[in-house]
């Protein structure tokens, strides 16, 4: 495999690495795999979690461009007074233009984590070169059977109660507590309305765009995967739309098992959604 | 200028902030990063950093170790410091070569300040030395990561166990091998040895408190708002700290001004910052 570093946009100020596979095993075709920056980490990812999912994607044969947004990482700020998912939209958009040129291939999957599945969202539902997405604990509501799984079971849970108890005492013994997490909200200024969100998933059915969606435990507003059709109406399959709920696994896959876990199952739909053309690929 | 560099088979990734200021001074810093969940955690105030000095007018390089950032390899191939410190030296050639230099400042991180410290003692063209909160003993480092990630695993959601074996053993979302390990553990540098100028800036008071071969060759700042690097709750907080960085920026500065200032005095071999 071969890793070079990108830079595209308006005066280049935007960077990535493009990881691209050897030649004999090479799926020319095949879409190439776009990973957005989750919340401020820089385009490795969390745990170096995109750089995991870009060589393991290599191996099989696909191309992967890992990203910084505009202010993220390694990129520079783009210019004008823009909210930062309008800037996210262009950045994806430079991006696939860039790689356009690149590859002679202007499909792509995107593939985010937090606020990185947000953005992958808002350009998914828009943009008709993105033909696949992975949505890593993206776009949440809570239900009514949410509380009833969440709240209710994990009071039964005598694990929950001696967590709560640890932690409790664990901040009263910290001296120096630390600054706060950086909130989500940042990155989530303009939450999207449940209706509407349900609306963009069903036109990205119907232009057969390949979906999977993995949550997780350390996800607070999700518990269980029979959330996602509670949420969007929608029944997920083994098909064009997959979700998976990993019970074991932090937000932002702190443990290598649970980072493993992940990437195989990414590699793995990818594999299965995009080794034939595009055409037939739809369910 | 993002680029990648050394050997195809095991390339490293690096970018070099050229000096944005016309000047005849010849002026460059090595940022040596720390390791593992430290380097995510700090890449922001690097990048900050580096950008700061070079519009100084100081050429700066940043790179990341194999098995880490943007390099090659995976961290778990990692089987001893010494790869990490041979990265250093070829970091330092790489700014020596770009900014066409003669010698350079390291500025050392966390663990990247135990390799700066050791590998400056080892060159002749490293003539300036900046250590922020580092950590000199691997023993103490060790201990205290396997604590944290205990803790962690604590207070998962449900009982979990992490590689720890023969071969491997997990700390804080990144398996170590066993070698590596056994290495770091008897690592450890001694402050008083480093004789050439540094700037330590940190809340150990330990470090503060000892003694340098030569007199007059340290500064010392407490840091009053140091990072938590082994508090849970800021795993994943990045590490921004504004006067900490101005400091550094500032300090770096005045360091160059000093060694030029001194430099230009025939015979002078030991530096007072």
């Amino acid at each position: 495999m071969k890793e070079s570093v990108c830079n595209f946009g308006p005066g280049k100020v935007l960077s990535g690495i493009l990881t691209t596979p050897d030649a004999d095993v090479a799926k020319t075709d095949a879409p190439t795999a776009l990973i957005l920056n989750a919340g401020i980490v820089h385009r490795i990812g969390p745990f170096r979690l995109h750089v995991d999912i870009a060589r393991q994607m290599a191996r099989l044969g696909y191309s992967t461009l890992r990203m910084d947004l505009s202010g993220l990482g390694e990129s520079g700020p783009r210019s004008g007074r823009l909210q930062s998912s309008d800037r996210a939209e262009l950045d994806v958009a430079d991006a696939i233009n860039f790689l356009k040129r690149e590859t002679n291939n202007d499909q792509v999957v995107l593939m985010g984590l937090c606020s990185g599945a947000f953005n992958a969202h808002k350009v998914a539902a828009k943009d008709s070169r993105v033909v696949g997405a992975v949505f890593l604990d993206g776009i949440v509501f809570r239900t009514m059977g949410y509380y009833l799984r969440h709240r209710l079971g994990r009071f039964l849970k005598p694990r929950f109660w001696r967590n709560a108890v640890k932690r409790r005492l664990s901040d009263l013994n910290q001296s120096n507590s630390a600054s706060p997490a950086i909130s989500e909200s940042e990155f989530f200024a303009d939450p999207i309305p449940q209706d509407q969100v349900i609306r963009d998933l069903n036109s990205m059915m119907e232009r057969g765009v390949q979906m999977l969606f993995l949550y997780t435990d350390g996800y607070d507003d999700i518990c269980g995967r029979i959330q996602f059709k509670e949420m969007f109406g929608l029944q997920p399959d083994q098909g064009q739309l997959q979700v998976e709920y990993y019970p074991k696994s932090e937000h932002t896959f702190r443990l290598t098992e649970n980072r493993r876990t992940a990437c195989t199952r990414i590699t793995q739909w990818f594999q299965s959604r995009f080794t034939v053309p595009l055409a037939v690929v739809g369910d | 200028m993002q680029h990648f560099f050394g050997h195809p088979d095991s390339q490293l990734f690096g970018v070099y902030h050229p000096a944005r200021q016309s000047t005849k001074l010849r002026r460059g810093v090595v940022i040596c990063p720390p390791v593992g969940q430290e380097y995510i955690r700090s890449h922001w105030s690097l990048r900050l950093i580096a950008r700061q000095l070079a519009r100084k007018g100081i050429a700066v390089f940043r790179f990341d170790y194999l098995g880490i950032g943007d390099s090659s390899g995976s961290f778990g191939d990692v089987e001893s410091t010494e790869i990490w410190r041979q990265n250093l030296h070829q970091a330092i050639e790489r700014l020596k070569e770009l900014a066409e230099l003669d010698s350079v400042m390291l500025l050392g991180h966390r663990l990247g300040g135990l390799f700066a410290s050791e590998v400056a003692m080892q060159r002749e063209d490293v003539h300036l030395l900046i250590l922020w909160e580092p950590t000199l003993e691997g023993q103490a480092y060790l201990r205290a990561s396997r604590k944290l990630h205990q803790k962690m695993l604590d207070l998962w959601v449900c009982k979990m166990k992490t590689a720890n074996d023969e071969q491997y053993e997990e700390l804080l979302g990144f398996l170590w091998r066993r070698s590596l390990i056994q290495e770091l553990e008897h690592r450890t540098f001694s402050l008083p040895t480093l004789d050439l100028p540094h700037l330590l800036i940190t809340d150990d008071q330990a470090l503060l408190n000892s003694s340098s071969c030569v007199p007059g060759i340290r500064k010392s700042i407490h840091e009053l708002r140091p990072s938590q690097w082994f508090d849970l709750s800021a795993l994943e907080t990045a590490n921004l700290n504004p006067e900490t960085t101005r400091i550094i920026v500032q300090n770096a500065d005045e360091m160059f001004g000093r060694i030029e200032k001194l430099q230009q005095r025939s015979g002078q071999s030991v530096v007072s910052i």
